[in-house]
């Protein structure tokens, strides 16, 4: 039967091959001639070959050959479909591994989030959310779908703005992942214990901080909800950074944790002025620069199949949930971390959703205009979200397929 | 197996079959292809002694994403890969008959196992293979052996219409193995002595006889052009210490900068293309880091820094 199939592939340089055919590619010694196409990062276009040498000669440059899955070629319906796959095989691989910089500190990552996650205090289960039920629906669609095409699916790119309560909606993971950050963050102060460590543990803490600040998340984490580990990890923080070892409130010990944390070794100007957080408001570092600085928990690394957890960072984590969304049901930590991941990558200069980066000490939560703001970032990620999540889900042993975690072992040795 | 092809007689032919006894083209298509073996030699139009480090090379197409196994591990070929299965998905085939076939087939030109055999294509001004891979990674002249054997095409032109075809012919219904051995011999040449007029049968055929003379960049777009190279069969990898610089395109450095730019201040990239541009930049900071120049391909034929 014929079907679009592929000659070459590439899964981490997101490329590949593909030809409509019969399941010929390993029996006959003849390439016969058929409709070919070239897919490749970062647009996933299908773009037509004049013939198919091109396609296997690719196989001398380090390509696989065809793509067996059963025991036999795996045919797609439609050119979309390959699209698709090559596409979020290309964001899985480009997770699975440690990015080249590599998160800030090694040795010691926090010891996890633990059954109950980091959820703030008195909220012992996450409340339900669009964005989870949909990759809950999307991992037993594959589940139920053992052969046969794929099928389109949609993700929840909720209006956010229309009424206050679809906004919280929206933002309610977008606070809950910047305190899991944080938290992590500050619980790595520890193990900075040299200059270097030091140096890269401060780069990531002023990257955070500059990132909640212009999000205008600063009066959510110290007075929306209180958080137990939160405020613990900002005590900690505190006492090993500057000797403080007061009784600090909860609003207090965030609030200087995060004016503290942008220069931990400079105890001088920020802690006179304290009172004014100020942060540049870009368009200063790129989006997965950010990202990447900042670490993931262990149980998070782990949920994503990270090589090396206790490198893994952000940006692993959003290449690869989004090309492989059944990790986050049941993980209301991950769809968190993913949602402000995605606020961080929309969140570029000049965005109507985007504040200037100064916060007060004694600013309140949902000020209007933080709220008419929080509306608009959380419908940009949530709608950038829908742009960047699978729009196909596969047949589960193809599933599979992409969700195994690729990695070119060397890669770490960079780091 | 059929004797060596000797490509200058092969010229010589082509050009009498192009200029179709008309003496002012063909005074222009010899014209044309002295131009093509200047280039191809690095020497001026006026001829002389051609400096170091300009002329054809040998290029090979690469992910930026790989370039951190690259500067690791080195270059690797298909059975490499193979044996490591590090970047492979699914289940893992056999060597497919295809390759099995051309393998054979070129076994009598480079008298070597398969296995110690990287492929790569030969190049002027431009930027390799583009299907391959983003970096184009250029060799060292001195890296490049001399009798490495090149082909005028693809080797997998071989298993397919219309060569496929000739060779079932002479085959006479048997075994089309050695049928395919002659038929690779008769694409076959050396690299020091035959790629100048493999690479001006290729330029001066792929264009209409006029009489005008042509550009460098013509030429440059004649040697490498699309899917259409000639390929070299070298006998040995190759490390980062090999090349004498990687080449970028300028259309790619565009996308790249845009994909920047919209991150910074415009609508927000795509996650692939956050990662495509990552990837890239993480890639030339290494290269640079390791010495090797990395270059824009500006215009047919003209590199900029």
């Amino acid at each position: 039967m014929h079907a679009w199939r592929i000659d070459a592939l590439d899964p981490r340089a997101g490329i590949a091959f593909v030809s409509w055919r019969g399941e010929t590619l390993f029996e006959s010694p003849d390439l016969e001639n058929a409709p070919a196409f070239y897919i490749a990062a970062p647009t996933f276009a299908a773009i037509p070959l004049a013939h198919r040498a091109i396609a296997l000669g690719a196989e001398r440059r380090g390509f696989q050959v065809g793509l067996i899955v059963n025991g036999a070629e795996f045919p797609f319906e439609t050119l979309e479909d390959v699209s698709d796959f090559v596409r979020r095989l290309y964001l899985t691989s480009a997770g699975a591994g440690p990015r080249g910089g590599g998160a800030p500190t090694v040795p010691e990552p926090g010891p996890g989030l633990g059954p109950d996650g980091l959820a703030p205090d008195g909220e012992a289960e996450a409340p339900s959310s669009d964005l989870r039920g949909a990759a809950t629906r999307f991992a037993e669609r594959a589940f139920d779908l053992q052969v046969g095409p794929a099928r389109v699916v949609e993700w929840p790119a909720q209006a956010y703005a229309v009424d206050l309560e679809a906004m919280e909606k929206g933002r309610a993971p977008i606070v809950h992942g910047a305190m899991i950050l944080l938290v992590e963050l500050l619980e790595r102060y520890r193990g900075a214990s040299d200059a270097e460590r030091l140096d890269r543990w401060s780069r990531a803490g002023q990257r955070l901080v500059e990132t909640i600040a212009r999000l205008e998340l600063v009066p959510w984490l110290t007075q929306g909800a209180p958080s137990a580990r939160l405020h613990a990890a900002c005590k900690a923080f505190l006492n090993a950074s500057q000797g403080w070892d007061g009784d600090y409130g909860h609003r207090s010990a965030v609030w200087w944790a995060l004016v503290h944390m942008q220069t931990p070794f400079r105890n001088g100007r920020w802690a006179e002025e304290g009172l004014l957080l100020w942060a540049g408001a870009g368009p200063g570092s790129e989006p997965l620069d950010d990202l990447a600085s900042w670490p993931l928990p262990l149980d998070l690394a782990k949920a994503i199949g990270a090589l090396d957890p206790a490198r893994a960072s952000v940006a692993d984590l959003l290449s690869v949930v989004l090309g492989a969304p059944g990790l986050m049901q049941d993980a209301p930590e991950v769809e968190a971390v993913l949602s402000f991941a995605a606020a961080r990558v929309v969140a570029h200069a000049g965005a109507r959703y985007v504040g200037g980066g100064v916060a007060f000490i004694l600013e309140e939560a949902d000020q209007p205009i933080a709220v008419a703001r929080h509306a608009g970032l959380a419908a940009a990620a949530g709608a950038w979200l829908a742009e960047n999540l699978p729009t196909r889900v596969f047949a589960r042993p193809l599933e599979q397929v992409i969700s195994s975690p690729l990695i070119t072992a060397v890669e770490g040795a960079l780091a | 197996m059929s004797a060596p092809v000797d490509w200058t007689a092969r010229l010589e032919a082509a050009l009498a079959e192009l200029a179709a006894s008309d003496p002012e083209t063909e005074a222009y298509l010899r014209a044309n292809s002295d131009l093509v073996l200047r280039a191809l030699t690095g020497q001026a139009v006026d001829g002389g002694v051609a400096p170091g480090g300009v002329g054809a090379k040998v290029v090979v197409n690469m992910s930026a994403a790989h370039v951190p196994a690259f500067v690791a591990d080195g270059y690797k070929n298909a059975y490499d890969l193979d044996a490591e299965a590090a970047r492979r998905v699914g289940e893992k085939p056999a060597v497919s008959a295809k390759r099995l076939a051309v393998d054979t087939a070129l076994q009598s030109l480079h008298q070597g196992a398969p296995e110690d055999i990287y492929f790569a294509a030969v190049e002027l001004n431009g930027c390799g293979v583009g299907f391959y891979g983003d970096l184009c990674l250029v060799l060292r002249d001195d890296v490049t052996q001399e009798a490495d054997v090149v082909l005028d095409r693809n080797s997998y032109d071989l298993i397919r219409e219309p060569l496929r075809s000739r060779i079932e012919a002479a085959a006479g219904g048997g075994d089309p193995a050695p049928a395919r051995a002659d038929q690779a011999a008769q694409m076959a040449g050396v690299m020091n002595r035959d790629v100048q007029a493999i690479a001006a049968i290729k330029v001066l055929q792929g264009r209409l006889p006029v009489q005008r003379l042509m550009s460098t960049g013509m030429v440059s777009g004649g040697v490498l052009e699309d899917e259409d190279y000639i390929e070299v069969l070298r006998p040995s990898g190759f490390s980062v210490g090999d090349l004498t610089e990687v080449r970028l395109t300028s259309a790619e450095v565009a996308l790249d900068e845009r994909i920047r730019g919209r991150a910074l201040t415009g609508r927000p990239p795509s996650q692939a293309e956050l990662v495509w541009r990552d990837n890239r930049r993480r890639a030339e900071d290494r290269l640079r880091a390791l010495g090797v120049p990395v270059r824009v391909v500006a215009a047919a034929g003209r590199t900029k820094g």
